[in-house]
């Protein structure tokens, strides 16, 4: 302990890590006393010798003003110096008069110097205002079951903090992930507020099998329940095999960590409140439908329109109707603390999203509670406990359906105000309903509780060895309603309808290693050995009953028993892992890991694998050569290579068997619905990542990481002929390479008075099928209209390609390829007969790159930032079109009003882009062609957010220790060539009558105290 | 390290990764090797027929034969896999086509899975299970060969569909003709008829359900003594009855199948297996709450005849939808006559039990067959015979006399089984088998779009005169079968 006071006295660098791991055991009141007992014993004799001067000063964060404890100052070329106290001032007495540069450094901020001149008998005073520094290489970073300073890392990983994270409003962490991270990939196919996004790292690997990361919280495989985002502290993400190889065969598609937030040992306990309330509308892009008179007329020129020149005077505006101006309210609270031995964390929270179609909203009740004790110096229990009630009401109709293709001709209410059911003998519309008829009495709801608990207990052996346990369960309880009252079409067949379905899910996680750490002079060692068990139970139930008097909602008023499902599933998971760290002087890391899974998942023959990485790390400044590159802060190469694997498949796909769920005349049935396959095993990814990272001049940071990941023996669903009697079976076959390059960039641009920092990301990402079973193409794979092809990337477009209109008589033309008797294309002609056009593939549904780019510029408490991600070259195929845009083939469907560049063919000569409109449809024009394929490229402003920081000085006569107001606004602009509402689109690349994402504008305000 | 040792305790008691069964399934051996399994494993294959959502065996199978013809008429465009099948239209990787294929070889898979397991002779029961998925192999292949391979009278070497006659077939077996597909039938019908021996209700398979489809397999091979020889041994074995009360007939589909005398066998569709707006019926009626989609209609061609006897009580079938003033409503301007052949079972609007075999089929096959062997008077009887069950008399009724000049008496049995078995999947084939045009000069979506290559666009209506050697008299074999197998696709 001496010897480390001494050491951090001298201000060394690499002593802030030591101070940072005593601190965390309850070490700094001990330094503290220790500073204090010093100033105590040399304090008199600085008077008693009156030959000598001293330094007096403060030490604070030059944005907030707020002293910085613990921060270090030292007299340049002397071994004094000293750590300021817990109000920021520090005092280095008995200094012997004369010049000195007096240099102040804190973990996370960029080290300042002054010269001062000390003369005897006097007290120099000096002020230090410290600016964050672009990277903080002391903070640690958790990876895997370890934690980690960022200068020992020796993988690709990329942490989100708090402030980045949290700048969109919404319930969920993945939506907050979106463009924030380098290789992560987050998109949503819908603007609904309960609408979970899809996220990928490092694109696409697997075909049949999950592709989604694995989630850890805390250090623990999630069990399928992710913290609130006002309790995450960070977000890290895994995407190479050296990170993520610990969790072996689960992480082939990498790791999303999240880490919630702790209380600290022996702080004063604060309490913080964040309130905020907005508004959300749609966006509706570059997307319109016809009004009335704008229909009127393309009818008119439509051959064989029976609605031909006839005059309606209703113009109803369906999407009016069917879209509102909804809130968005959110209440956040927190109180952490904690004692010599406990440090606590607790927090609640209650997130309401109404949606912008009417009826929609998803309101969340929140909360956690975050323990850590220690029993003794050598035994700690830590306790987290998750809750979350979430309940969730849905538009109970085909409102969203309906105001992209219902006629203006139309009127939603006859004469004497009440509303028409769609059905009256002069309604014209297609599909004969009006949504906002059942949208009275018929209701569609959800909730769903979620818990986790965990509880994890530390014993130190010996002073280099420990032991962990953590066990964890997490319980999910998904509820459903739904009613269909007897006056509604949906409801009208059985006399009202009741629809109750719930689902529960159980996970239990136990895991337990030793941890060791052991450091002979530059020889640094550690590692774990650990052993980890899950055990997986699903089961779920519904019931559906008929004969329901109006406005009833439990199933015993039923008068009779319509349908009755039910499920139930297991999995378990035995593993073992071990990992081993090496560095030799914090210059050159190595660290090795392997990982043994089995579980239930697969083939009896099969059913265990193992899962290794390697990795390594140079940090060239680090070198005797380096000594005299005083800008560079970092700069370190880092390799590595490993395997993980992937069991995202079903739970009994291995074994042959008969499915007793197929009856007939309601008496038993069974059938076999599946061929075994003993063998099945883990899909394999084999990930290379080589990086480096750069930190320089405290105000640049940069890493550039490239990675190659084959998922080799696939887990596919192969295709078989019906006549097998199975269409498909699962198979390790088949193989696909991600390869790509990732860069992330921080600078610190301006910060002299105002601060302007800029945080730049951005991933490119190619990806090849390499091998699939029998060298065949798969059609309507991974998704419809798309086709697994060796040698194109995963998710291309299969289908006709479209070539235009026909100017002479404005039948729509695709390509037909003319083939010799070798099969090779010899020509290319045009045909008006789809049947003919030759199915080709037509680009990819994944985008090139993508990113995100966040400006923030900070001016005496007030902040402005505004964040833009970027999707770029990806292929959507606007399936919506076909229904509104089909040239006659829906006649009494709205149609969308064309874009800019488009035209309607109408006179023989016509260069246009939609064919002739035809009663009944022109030759098949609105069959899927690439016609519907858009580019959906997109640069969207994500976020804008000013916020004012109250002076401290203000807030401490009010007794608060801060104040904050901000306004923020979500997806004020969207730059695209997209023709719908959104460009924005699920990982199938489809978009469908879309739910449209929600422009925010939130209004907020925190105070803590 | 007492905390280790409970901790292995723990996880010792637990299962390990072979330690977990499906709650749901069995493997087969546990669910094949009882009576009950077997039981259980022959309802399965029924299963096939009725099960699945929107999309379902029984309304393919009834759309894709019926749709073609000169019953009904669409009254706007859809982009359901039935508009294909009525405009001729064909889509290569047609939703309709690949579902039905992929169904009727499950029910094949399944079915070669029970006879493999079960030597015959045992004892009764497991006879009549044997006989069953016999009778159940054979339907499945009828029904494919007759969508995907043309009609037998045009050629016994026509490429048909391939045999599956094991759970372990060769997959990349090209495909059989349609004389051997036809031939493999007719021999499972056979060793059906003589397995079974129990009598289960209407919904399954029994012996003079294999009789009767025997009857129709011969008819189409032309060979008209033996559909006759077996249509007899139907009419005569006093299972069956025609319903000749008029009010009974016409709600014969709001029955069960069970309580319908007349019907051989049917699909038994339960209110656990109605499929709302995918049930067969729901294309033909929409309730006035709003249920079923209601844009098929019966064709004016097919009224007209109906409405030649205004005695005629199968008129009932078919229902203008009238407005408050008593005219007649239109979609997209052609007037809506239901049709409710398929509706209101049990008081369930969109449930219905589809029929494949019934009694008046079994008179009005023995009538084809009787005309063709130049027997034109017994050949009248037996059609006379559903006349005067159609509540028709007098000069409603043939008789030899008339005939002569341009009316044969084939020409009146043809008439008579488009009337009587109209929308139930009969009328093209009926005609294209006996080489006849289907002609189709009347309203609907099929002269506005007149997709079916070959067809002459140019006349106003565009002609809709679909001769039987014409190449879409047949569905196209799945996009994604072709792929996976390389077998020849049909022209």
């Amino acid at each position: 302990m001496m010897d480390c006071a001494a050491q951090c006295l001298q201000g060394l660098p690499r002593c802030l890590s030591y101070g940072r791991v005593f601190r965390r055991s309850g070490a700094p009141l001990v330094v503290g006393a220790l500073v204090a007992l010093s100033l105590l014993f040399g304090t008199p004799g600085t008077v008693a010798g009156q030959k000598t001067g001293r330094i007096e000063g403060v030490i604070a964060d030059a944005e907030t003003d707020e002293p910085l404890p613990g921060a270090n100052v030292l007299l340049a070329g002397t071994d004094e110096g000293t750590a300021a106290g817990a109000d920021g001032r520090f005092t280095i007495a008995d200094v012997e008069p004369g010049p000195y540069t007096l240099e102040a450094t804190f973990v996370g901020f960029q080290a300042q110097a002054r010269d001062v001149t000390v003369s005897e008998g006097e007290t120099t005073r000096v002020e230090f205002a410290l600016q964050p520094s672009v990277a903080n290489l002391e903070e640690t970073v958790v990876v895997g079951y370890t934690e980690k300073s960022r200068r020992e890392l020796t993988t690709s990983v990329e942490t989100v903090d708090e402030a980045d994270l949290k700048d969109i409003t919404a319930g969920d962490v993945t939506s907050l992930l979106q463009g924030k991270s380098s290789g992560l990939y987050v998109t949503t196919g819908s603007g609904d507020p309960g609408a979970d996004p899809s996220i990928r790292i490092r694109g696409t690997g697997s075909i049949s099998a999950g592709a989604d990361p694995l989630y850890v919280v805390d250090g623990t495989i999630s069990g399928g329940v992710l913290p609130d985002p006002n309790t995450i502290e960070s977000v890290t993400v895994l995407k190479d095999a050296a990170a993520s190889a610990l969790y072996g065969s689960r992480a082939a598609n990498g790791v999303v960590l999240i880490n919630t937030k702790q209380g600290e040992r022996g702080s004063e306990t604060e309490v913080s409140i964040q309130a905020r309330t907005g508004f959300n509308e749609q966006t509706t892009g570059n997307f319109g439908v016809l009004d009335g008179s704008q229909l009127e007329g393309l009818h008119d020129q439509m051959d064989g329109s029976s609605y031909a020149g006839e005059d309606f005077s209703q113009d109803t505006d369906w999407q009016d109707l069917a879209f509102r101006t909804a809130m968005t309210n959110n209440v956040e609270a927190s109180v952490t603390g904690g004692s010599e031995n406990t440090s606590f964390y607790l927090s609640g929270n209650m997130y309401r999203e109404e949606g912008t179609l009417e009826e929609d909203a998803l309101t969340q009740f929140g909360g956690r509670v975050n323990v850590s004790h220690s029993v003794t110096e050598d035994f700690t229990v830590d306790t987290r406990l998750n809750g979350r009630y979430t309940d969730e009401t849905n538009n109970p109709t085909g409102a969203l359906y309906e105001a992209y293709t219902n006629l203006p001709w139309d009127a939603p209410r006859s004469e004497d105000g009440s509303l028409r059911t769609g059905r009256e003998s002069d309604w014209v519309g297609r599909d004969n309903t009006n949504f906002l008829y059942p949208l009275q009495y018929n209701e569609d709801k959800s909730r769903q509780y979620d818990f986790n608990g965990t509880l994890k207990l530390d014993y130190s052996l010996l002073s280099w060895l420990s032991f962990e346990t953590t066990n964890q369960v997490t319980l999910q309880r998904d509820d459903a309603d739904q009613y269909r009252d007897i006056r509604t079409q949906p409801g009208s067949e059985n006399e009202g309808e009741l629809f109750n379905s719930y689902a529960e899910s159980t996970t239990l996680l136990s895991s337990s290693q030793f941890s060791f750490d052991q450091s002979v002079g530059k020889h640094n060692a550690g590692g774990i050995v650990g052993f980890e068990y899950e055990s997986n139970h699903y089961s779920g139930f519904d019931a559906e009953g008929g004969g329901v008097f109006p406005n009833l909602r439990a199933l015993d008023v039923s008068a009779e028993a319509l349908d009755v499902q039910g499920t139930i599933t297991k999995s378990n998971f035995v593993s073992g892992f071990s990992q081993f760290n090496y560095n030799y002087d914090r210059t050159y890391f190595a660290s090795v890991s392997i990982r043994r899974d089995g579980s239930s998942k697969f083939g009896e023959n099969n059913r265990y694998g193992n899962f290794y990485s390697i990795a390594g790390s140079w940090a060239l400044d680090n070198e005797p050569f380096a000594d005299g590159w005083e800008e560079v802060q970092e700069l370190k190469l880092r390799a590595s290579y490993g395997t993980t694997g992937n069991a995202s498949i079903g739970d009994f796909i291995t074994r042959e068997l008969y499915n007793f769920g197929t009856p007939y005349n309601e008496e038993i049935g069974a059938r076999p619905t599946q061929q075994g396959n003993p063998d099945l095993t883990w899909e394999i990814a084999r990930k290379t990542n080589v990086g480096v990272d750069v930190s320089v001049f405290d105000r640049v940071d940069l890493s550039v990481d490239a990675y190659r990941r084959v998922n080799d023996d696939l887990l596919q669903n192969v295709p078989q002929s019906s006549l097998t009697g199975y269409t498909s079976q699962i198979q390790n076959v088949g193989k696909v390479r991600n390869q790509g390059l990732e860069v992330s960039l921080s600078t610190i641009n301006f910060q002299e008075g105002f601060r302007w920092t800029t945080d730049f990301n951005i991933g490119f990402n190619s990806n090849e099928v390499l091998e699939l079973a029998g060298g065949a193409p798969v059609p309507d794979a991974p998704n419809a209209n798309q086709r697994l092809e060796e040698g194109e990337e995963l998710r291309t477009w299969y289908m006709r390609k479209w070539a235009g209109v026909d100017p002479e008589t404005g039948a729509p033309l695709w390509e037909k390829k003319i083939t010799n008797d070798q099969g090779t294309v010899v020509d290319t002609e045009l045909t008006s007969n789809y049947n003919d056009a030759t199915l080709q593939m037509l680009g990819s549904a994944s985008p090139d790159f993508t990113g995100g780019l966040r400006n923030t510029l900070e001016y005496r408490g007030v902040t402005l930032s505004t964040f833009f991600n970027f999707v770029y070259g990806n292929k959507v195929y606007h399936s919506a079109r076909e229904l509104f845009d089909s040239d006659g083939g829906y006649l009494t469907y709205n149609y969308m009003e064309l874009e800019d560049d488009w035209s309607r063919w109408q006179e023989p000569g016509d260069e246009a882009t939609h064919p002739k409109p035809v009663a009944g449809g022109n030759r098949n024009s609105n069959d899927v062609s690439s016609r519907y394929i858009e580019d959906g490229t997109y640069l969207r402003l994500k976020n804008v957010r000013l916020s004012y920081n109250l002076p401290s000085a203000w807030t401490r006569s009010v007794s608060l220790q801060s104040a904050s107001v901000y306004v923020s606004g979500d997806n004020l602009l969207t730059l695209t060539d997209f023709s719908g509402m959104d460009p924005e689109v699920g990982l199938d690349g489809v978009a469908g009558t879309k739910y449209p994402i929600s422009r925010k504008v939130i209004f907020g305000l925190g105070v803590s105290f | 390290m007492l905390f280790c040792l409970i901790l292995l305790a723990v996880v010792t008691g637990c299962d390990g990764p072979g330690g977990v069964d499906p709650s749901d399934r069995l493997p087969p051996e546990d669910a094949v090797n009882s009576i009950d399994g077997l039981t259980a494993a022959t309802q399965g294959n029924y299963n096939r027929f009725v099960s699945g959502g929107y999309y379902h065996y029984a309304r393919h199978l009834f759309y894709m034969k019926e749709f073609p013809g000169d019953n009904v008429s669409l009254s706007g465009a859809t982009t359901d896999p039935l508009f294909y099948s009525h405009t001729l239209g064909h889509k290569k990787n047609q939703t309709s086509a690949d579902n039905v294929w992929t169904l009727g070889y499950e029910v094949i898979y399944g079915a070669n899975r029970v006879i493999d397991e079960v030597e015959p002779g045992q004892s009764a029961e497991r006879d009549q299970l044997l006989g069953e998925n016999y009778f159940l192999r054979a339907l499945a292949h009828f029904q494919l060969v007759n969508i995907f391979g043309r009609p037998y009278a045009q050629g016994r070497d026509n490429l048909g569909i391939p045999i599956a006659k094991s759970p372990d077939p060769d997959a990349q077996a090209p495909r059989n003709t349609v004389g051997e597909v036809y031939d493999f039938v007719v021999e499972d019908l056979k060793r059906a008829a003589g397995l079974m021996t129990q009598k289960k209700s209407n919904v399954y398979g029994s012996e003079e359900v294999a009789q009767a489809l025997l009857s129709r397999v011969h008819l189409y091979r032309e060979e008209n003594q033996k559909a006759i020889e077996y249509a007899n041994e139907v009419i005569t074995s006093g299972r069956y009855a025609l319903i000749q009360d008029s009010t009974q007939y016409v709600t014969w589909p709001t029955r069960s199948p069970e309580e319908n005398d007349q019907t051989i066998f049917a699909y038994k569709f339960t209110e656990e297996d109605n499929k709302d707006f995918g049930a067969i019926g729901s294309m033909y009626y929409t309730s006035p709450s709003g249920k079923g989609w209601g844009e098929m209609y019966a064709s004016k061609e097919y009224r007209d005849l109906l409405d030649q006897h205004p005695d005629d009580n199968r008129r009932g079938f078919i229902e203008a939808k009238r407005d408050d003033t008593g005219d007649v409503e239109q979609r997209n301007g052609y007037p809506i006559h239901y049709v409710k052949k398929f509706t209101g079972q049990g008081g369930n609007v969109t449930l219905s039990s589809p029929v494949i075999l019934r009694l008046a089929e079994m008179y009005l096959n023995r009538a084809e067959a009787r005309a063709k062997l130049d027997r034109d008077q017994k050949a009248l009887s037996d059609v006379n015979k559903i006349r005067k069950r159609a509540g028709l008399s007098g000069d409603a009724l043939y008789e030899v006399s008339e005939l002569g000049g341009s009316q044969t008496a084939l020409d009146i049995v043809l008439r008579e089984r488009r009337l009587e078995l109209a929308f139930e999947g009969h009328r093209p084939l009926d005609l294209w088998r006996n080489g006849r045009d289907m002609v189709r000069s009347y309203p609907g979506i099929h002269t506005e779009t007149n997709i079916a290559p070959g067809l002459n666009a140019s006349t106003t209506p565009a002609t809709q005169t679909i001769p039987p050697d014409h190449p879409r008299v047949v569905h196209f074999i799945p996009e994604r079968e072709i792929e996976l197998t390389d077998m020849q696709q049909n022209p």
